[in-house]
Parts: C-alpha cells; structure tokens; sequence
C-alpha cells in the first residue's frame, strides 16, 4: 500500500518538475526569439560605409574664413574627378546626391579642429547615404525593375565603380551613439536621447526618492492611525497601478497649461514621472522599514533613544537596502516609459544634445517611437538598436539593484 | 538562596494598576524593589509579571492601548509624572530581552551605541575604555577582545545575550530589567548568565522576571509572586521556597497549578 | 476571570504524586517494621524468649533493605523533580526519618543480642527487668505518637514527646544507678548485669530518635528548625 502512495507521489513530483521546466524553456525561448530578432534587425545599423575622397583645398583664396568655405563643392568637386566622363548636370546631381548631405558639414568640424588642413590635399571619409549604404549592405534588390527600387540603373553603376576603385570602407558608426537625432538616417544617432533620458531620470530622483522615503517614514511610524491615514494608505496603493498615460495627462493640465512651463523639457518630463514613481517608492520603503524586527525597536527604546533616533539611526539603516532596490526598480520602469512623455511633448524632433534640465530633450523610448514611425529603410535598424540599448541599460539599473541589495542585506 | 539585606529601597510601587483598553492587567501593586539586590519575579504565563517590569521603564508607553495608573518612585521621583522625561528615564534604566537582539551593527558599536547616544562620553580612549569593562563585567571580553569590528549578530547566542548586558552597563544604569534573559539559551549559556547576575548585584540593583522557579532561587534574594494580575506574595527568596505563606504561592512553586 | 489556572491538591505532572506516594507508603511500613521490633524487645524482655529474640534479630535484615530502597527513592525525586516547598520539606525529610527508623531496628538487634547471648536471669534483678519494661513501653508510645503523626503530616504530639523524653531520661538514670548498686553488692553477678546496663542504653537512645523524628514532624509542617531553647530544657544527661 505504502509502495504504491511512494510511487504516485514520486510520479506526481516529476510530472510537476517536467512542468515547470517546460514552462521556463517556453519563457525562456520566447525571450531568446525576441531579442534575438531584434539583434538581428539592428546589425545593419553599427556600421557605415563611407567613400574616401581627395579633397583639394590648395587653390583656395586665403581670405575665405574657415565658416564660409564651400565645403559642400569641395566634396561634389573631388567626385566628379573620380567620375570625368559624366557631364550631364542632371546626372552630376544625381552623383552627388549620393553621398550624405551632412558631409559638408563634417568636413567644416574636421578643418576647424585642425586648420592645418587648410591649403592642403588629403584623404577624407565621408558618409553614404542611407540609400546608397543598404545597397551595399544588400538591401537593393537589382532585379526589380527601376522605378520599384530607390537607386536606378545609374547610380549601381556608380556605387559599384566605387567599389571596385577600392574607395570604399566598411566602419563602425559612431554615427547611432554619439549623435543627435536626424533627418538623414545615416546620421541619426540616440545619443541625444540617451542624455535627455538620464537627465529626466535624474530629476525623477532627486524628486521622488526623498518625498517618497520621508512620506513612508512619517505614515509608518509617526503618523496617528486613524480613519484619515487608511484612507491616503489605500489611495497611494492604487496609485501605483494607475495607467502612466494618466500622469502624463496630469502633467499636461497642471505643469505645461496651468502653471505654462514649457514643453519638452526634461524638468517637467522629470516632474511626471516622478508622480509615477513616488507610490512605489512609499510603498517599497514602507514595506523595508516594517521588515525590520521589532525587538531592534524594542532595543533601542529601551536603551533611551528617542521616537526620531530609533527610526533615523536603526530603522532607515536596516531597511535601507531595500529602499535602495525598491526605487532602482521603480526608477528602471520610469526610464522605460513613454506614453506620459508623448503627452507632455518630449517627442519633439530635437537634434541637439540637451545640456540642462531646461533644455529641449526627448528620450530613449520615445526616440524609438519616433523613429519607428519613420518611413526610410534604414531607421529599422536604428530603431532596432535603439531597443537593445534601452534593454542593456534597463538589464544594467536591475542589476545594479541586485547587486547593492545582496551586499547591503542584513541578516536577521 | 542567600538573606534579603536590609538595603533601603531603591524603586517603590504605590497602587500599580494597568489596563490594556478594557482589560485590566495589574491589579493594585504594591512592591518595593531594593536596591543592590536582585528582585526575582515568577508567576504563570498571563499574570501580569512582565507587564509590571515594563512599567519601570515605561515600556508599556510604546503601547496605544495601555494604561497605567499609580505610582512608581525611583529615588523618590514618581517616573509617571508628567514632567518626566522617559528618554532620560529610560537612559538611566537597563533591560534586556527574551530573545537575544543586538543591533545590526559590530560589536564595539553595539556597546559603545549607549554612550554615545546620551553623549555622556566625548573622547575615543575613554569610549574604548567603557567598552572594554563593560564587556569585562558582562563576562565577554576575552572571547571577543580580537574580534569588535565583527558584527553582534555573528556571536553564539549565549554570547548575544551577554552583548546586550554588556549594552545595559554601558549606559550606567541604576537599574538593570531582564525580562527571561535565558529562556532562549542553552543550560551552559544560562549557568553563564546566571553567574554573572551573581556578580553584577553588587553594582546593580537588578529586577529579572523569570519562569524558572528554581533560577530564581538560585539568582534572587527577593521573590515576588504574581497571579493573574495580582501581587499574591512577597518576601525573602528562601521563604518563598522553604515554607510561603500563601497557599497559592506554594501550589505554584510545587507544580500544582493545572 | 478564571484563566483557565486551577489550583489541584495533585501535581499537574502524576507520575511525581506516584512516586511522592509510593515514599510515604514507604515509610510508613519501615516505621511498622521498627514498632513491632520494639514491641517484640518488649515481649523478649519481659518472658526471657530467646526464640523471639533471635527472630526479631533475623528481621532487621528487613529493615534494612527497606531503608536502602527508601534512600533509593529519594535520590531520583531529588534530581528529576527539584521538589519546592512542602515537597521539599517532605523528601528532605524521608531521608532523616529513614535513618532513625533504621537505627531504631538497629538497636532493637542489639537488645536482642544480648538477651540471646547473656542469661539475664542470672542477673537476679526483677526489679531492673520490670524497670526496663516499663521504659520499652514509654519509648514505644512516644514512637507510635510521632509515627501517628508522621503519617497524617501533623505535628501534634511533638511536644507531647519532648516533656516524656524527660522522663524516660529520668527512668533511664534511675535504672543505671539500680544496676550500679546491684554490681557493688553482687559482684559475682557482673556478667549477667553488664548487659542489662548495655539494654538501658540502647532503650534510651530509641528514645532519642523518636524524639528525633518528633523535630522532623514539627519541620514539615511548620519549616522551621527548633533550636534548643524551644525545647524543653532536659536534665544533664547521664554520661556513661
């Protein structure tokens, strides 16, 4: 009889075992498809080809300042060197429109930083555009006839002379982290994004991590428990499951049209989602400081310390690895929010690289948005890798928060 | 078993009575608690006799729902008054727990925390000099000497619980409450502790609840004996366990409650 | 409000009330043991049985073996039980009470001895003999008082047998001065007197330990030791 309870009780334990099992390889493998998409869609967009050309600036007048130079002609000028048999204006054009239209602009920052240049032949890099770069990565497909494709008959000929002419190079894009946003996809990067993201987490911080710990101080050991208390106890509970739309459309009402702030700013970004964050930051911390025992309390009371020195010099201390965890996690969720953000206006299309928190900025997961709204090819794979960076960033605050938890944690 | 002296009281209890919201816990207490002695308190479970050790030190304050009425005098001040500051009462008043509880910090602060929180000690030599006999007198020095920056929660907890007379020394107090310092011990850590009641009388006036009817023979000169809420007998420690007057005093101390 | 504590006459753990029984029981029966010793040196005395004698010097092996078991008993409630108060008083005791009972048998064998070994009609000291009677007597009543009580927890007669301690004291120092006289004026006699004198001793130190057992009586119920100016002042004892 015992035999037999032993048997199905074993039996039942593995079918259990198998279950469970299976459930995480299923997780597991779902997980490991959609990153590995996404890895796999964003390959194109870390590197670049680029064309190297001789730019000649020896006959140049020497009363041109260095602001005013035609660039753009210098560039156009060594092209049509390496092609001399196309005289057709319309063809010279389509030639030149081959290359990146920020190139002008790179070559002007590479002779400011080194005005020696001047007067000089050299070699230079300069981007493709995002057109002509896919097709060397493949994306073009030849067969189809002219007027499907984006490069014409033409301008295969060209990019593949290039080729040929040994002019072009295969580089890493220090283009998608070092840039702002763009119109060109070729120059667009999240760099811009990146900082207007940690500048508007920033000041989440530094709103809502001492609002939030001071608050859950004073409900769980200095407040008067009464019928007022349980009521804004129940209140910031469901406030932590409110949908984050909602205080992005608070933010709208009350800091952009009540009190006119400006749009787009990290500042009032920050402000938002601070208001996010703040019930989940009271409630980890409230939940740290009820972990602590009681006889540490009881302790230190008895020792003669004051309400005030027991919470500050025995309570904070104890609970605070898990404060610590509690708003590195609330904070990694606001890092990774965008729809509040949408409503406040941080979706502008901002180029330059915010420097304070009255800056125009967006963020990383709205600059994601935008991009995956974008109609060319190549944001695709910029969106992409834009996603793999917020989730390692994301991966990264986690396990930070892990890591500070398992070597603060206090043994009881 | 050794006489009660004839030492002159250090806490006087006038007409104790405490309520826990409606229920009454203490019913009319009248003790005195001489000083340089220890004063043993026994009783079964619920009667009241570490309710009454927490009023000394105005524990029961921590409570919401607990009421005290009556007097307690230490050194002629009655401690209920409202002009009376329980931090510093507490501050001049030890007690140690049931359960062992060290602070989560490492030894030295562990003992060092009293002294420094009433900051009635400035200069690090002198810090380290209390710790040092504090440990000494609580009968732990040697075995921790090489190891005070370890924290107190890494000792055996024999040794915890003598980490946290150590702490009640520390501050000086005139009084030291243990409320079942060794039920949590093992019979080696208790003779431990035991011994060191012993030797700590003689500078402390020490108050100890207990429900070992033979540890408090063996620790206290005065034994007092609580049922349900009230004060039944009182006197020298040996007659309590030769021959008690009350009835119900020696049906508790034979084991013949049921 | 009652908590659910109640006060019994029995302890809550029964196996020490069995035990704390069985010791009692115990001693109540060592006690018998001794009052029919006494009671057979009185019969031995007065008829010269040396039959009797004999017999009653085979059964202090009884005694004794009681007494070992009793002592037994005692030494394991000590150590599982801690006994406190009245108990304590009580077992404390046992071991007292066992001892005298056990010297009690003892000397009552030795009484015997000598009516068995001498010829006490040879000592031709009727008068002596009747003497020593009536002391077993006294002596046998003081000790079925103490036993009395011993067996009810009282201490009721313990004074009782303190005041006739003194009297047999007396008896006692008025035979050894009979027998004293008897030995100046019959010489011839000694052998068959020595061992009367040897009887009076004995006879009287039975006393002692019932007055011993009285002390014992008046400690457990009141937990009090008597000093000696509690007691009654007794006469100088007679040294011999």
């Amino acid at each position: 009889m015992n035999k037999n309870n032993f048997q199905k009780r074993h039996r039942a334990e593995k079918r259990f075992k198998a279950y469970g099992l299976f459930s995480l390889l299923a997780a597991a493998t779902m997980l490991a498809i959609i990153i590995g998409s996404m890895a796999y869609k964003a390959v194109p967009a870390f590197n670049n080809y680029t064309l190297n050309l001789e730019i000649d600036m020896s006959n140049l007048s020497p009363l041109d300042k260095v602001e005013d130079i035609n660039y753009r002609g210098l560039i156009r000028d060594s092209l049509f060197t390496i092609f001399p048999e196309i005289q057709d204006r319309s063809k010279k054009r389509k030639l030149s429109k081959l290359i990146s239209s920020s190139s002008g602009y790179s070559l002007r920052d590479f002779i400011i930083e080194n005005p020696s240049y001047i007067n000089k032949k050299f070699y230079f890099n300069v981007l493709f555009t995002d057109d002509s770069d896919l097709f060397y990565k493949g994306y073009v497909d030849t067969s189809l006839p002219e007027n499907e494709r984006r490069i014409d008959n033409d301008e295969v000929l060209w990019l593949e002379n290039l080729y040929s002419l040994g002019r072009v190079q295969n580089k890493i894009s220090s283009n998608l982290f070092l840039n702002g946003d763009s119109r060109e996809p070729e120059t667009a990067g999240f760099f811009g994004a990146t900082i207007g993201s940690l500048i508007t987490i920033f000041v989440t911080l530094i709103l809502s991590f001492p609002i939030g710990v001071f608050t859950a101080i004073y409900l769980e050991n200095f407040a008067v428990k009464n019928r007022i208390t349980d009521f804004i106890e129940v209140n910031i509970n469901n406030l932590a499951a409110v949908p984050s739309i909602i205080f992005g459309l608070l933010g709208l009402a009350v800091f952009i049209n009540f009190f006119g702030m400006p749009r787009s700013i990290p500042l009032v970004g920050g402000l938002v989602l601070s208001l996010m964050t703040l019930p989940t930051i009271i409630i980890t911390t409230r939940s740290a400081l009820q972990s602590v025992p009681p006889s540490i309390r009881e302790a230190a009371l008895a020792m003669g310390a004051s309400e005030m020195q027991v919470v500050f010099q025995h309570l904070l201390p104890a609970a605070l690895p898990g404060i610590f965890t509690g708003t590195i996690i609330g904070l990694a969720r606001a890092f990774g929010e965008s729809a509040p953000l949408l409503l406040i206006g941080m979706v502008a299309f901002i180029v330059d690289i915010p420097g304070s928190i009255n800056d125009p900025a967006t963020a990383l997961p709205v600059q994601i948005y935008i991009w995956a709204d974008s109609p060319e090819r190549a944001f695709v794979a910029k969106t992409s890798a834009a996603t793999l960076i917020l989730i390692g960033l994301l991966i990264i605050i986690n396990l930070v928060a892990v890591i500070l938890r398992k070597r603060y944690e206090v043994k009881w | 078993m050794n006489a009660s002296s004839s030492n002159k009281s250090l806490i006087k209890c006038s007409d104790v009575n405490v309520y826990y919201a409606d229920q009454q816990a203490l019913f009319n207490i009248n003790l005195d608690i001489k000083e340089k002695e220890v004063t043993s308190l026994i009783g079964p479970s619920g009667c009241g006799k570490s309710t009454f050790l927490r009023c000394i030190n105005r524990m029961n304050d921590v409570i919401d729902i607990c009421r005290v009425e009556g007097s307690i005098e230490i050194d002629g001040q009655n401690i209920y008054d409202t002009e009376v500051d329980v931090v510093e009462l507490r501050s001049r008043i030890g007690m140690v727990f049931q359960k062992p509880n060290p602070f989560p910090k490492s030894v030295y602060d562990n003992v060092a925390y009293g002294p420094k929180l009433h900051g009635r000690i400035l200069h690090q030599s002198d810090l380290d000099r209390k710790v040092e006999e504090s440990l000494e007198r609580a009968g732990l020095w040697a075995e921790v000497k090489d190891r005070l920056q370890e924290p107190g929660t890494s000792l055996s907890g024999g040794q915890q619980q003598r980490l946290c007379i150590a702490r009640a020394i520390a501050i000086d107090p005139s009084v030291i409450l243990m409320d079942e310092p060794c039920s949590a011990l093992d019979p080696i850590a208790t003779a431990k502790i035991e011994e060191l009641i012993d030797e700590l009388k003689s500078k402390y006036t020490i108050t100890i609840v207990t429900h070992s009817m033979q540890q408090a023979a063996r620790v206290s000169q005065r034994t007092a004996f609580f049922h349900l809420g009230k004060l039944i007998e009182v006197g020298d420690t040996e007659k309590i366990f030769r021959s008690p007057d009350h009835e119900q005093t020696e049906a508790y101390v034979t084991g013949r409650y049921g | 409000m009652d908590k659910g504590i109640i006060m019994t006459e029995e302890h809550i753990v029964t196996s020490f009330d069995d035990e704390l029984t069985e010791l009692t029981d115990g001693l109540v029966n060592l006690g018998n043991l001794a009052q029919v010793a006494l009671s057979n040196v009185e019969m031995a005395l007065k008829t010269n049985d040396h039959n009797l004698a004999q017999e009653t010097i085979d059964a202090d092996k009884k005694i004794n073996e009681l007494e070992l078991k009793l002592e037994e008993m005692t030494f394991n409630i000590l150590a599982k039980r801690q006994p406190m108060a009245n108990d304590l008083r009580n077992v404390f005791s046992s071991v007292k009470v066992s001892l005298f009972l056990e010297r009690i048998g003892d000397m009552c064998k030795g009484v015997c001895k000598r009516i068995v070994k001498g010829d006490l009609l040879n000592a031709k000291s009727p008068k002596t003999i009747d003497a020593l009677v009536d002391l077993t007597n006294d002596v046998q009543k003081n000790l079925d008082l103490v036993l009395e009580d011993y067996a009810q927890g009282k201490a009721d007669n313990a004074l009782k047998v303190w005041r006739s301690d003194i009297k047999i004291d007396s008896s006692y120092a008025s035979i050894l001065t009979a027998i004293l006289d008897d030995i100046r004026n019959k010489p011839e006699a000694i052998e068959a007197l020595v061992p009367l004198f040897f009887i009076a001793r004995y006879l009287e130190r039975i006393g002692d330990q019932a007055t011993n057992i009285a002390e014992v009586n008046h400690f457990i119920v009141t937990g009090e030791v008597l000093t000696d100016d509690r007691k009654i002042e007794s006469e100088e004892e007679t040294v011999f």
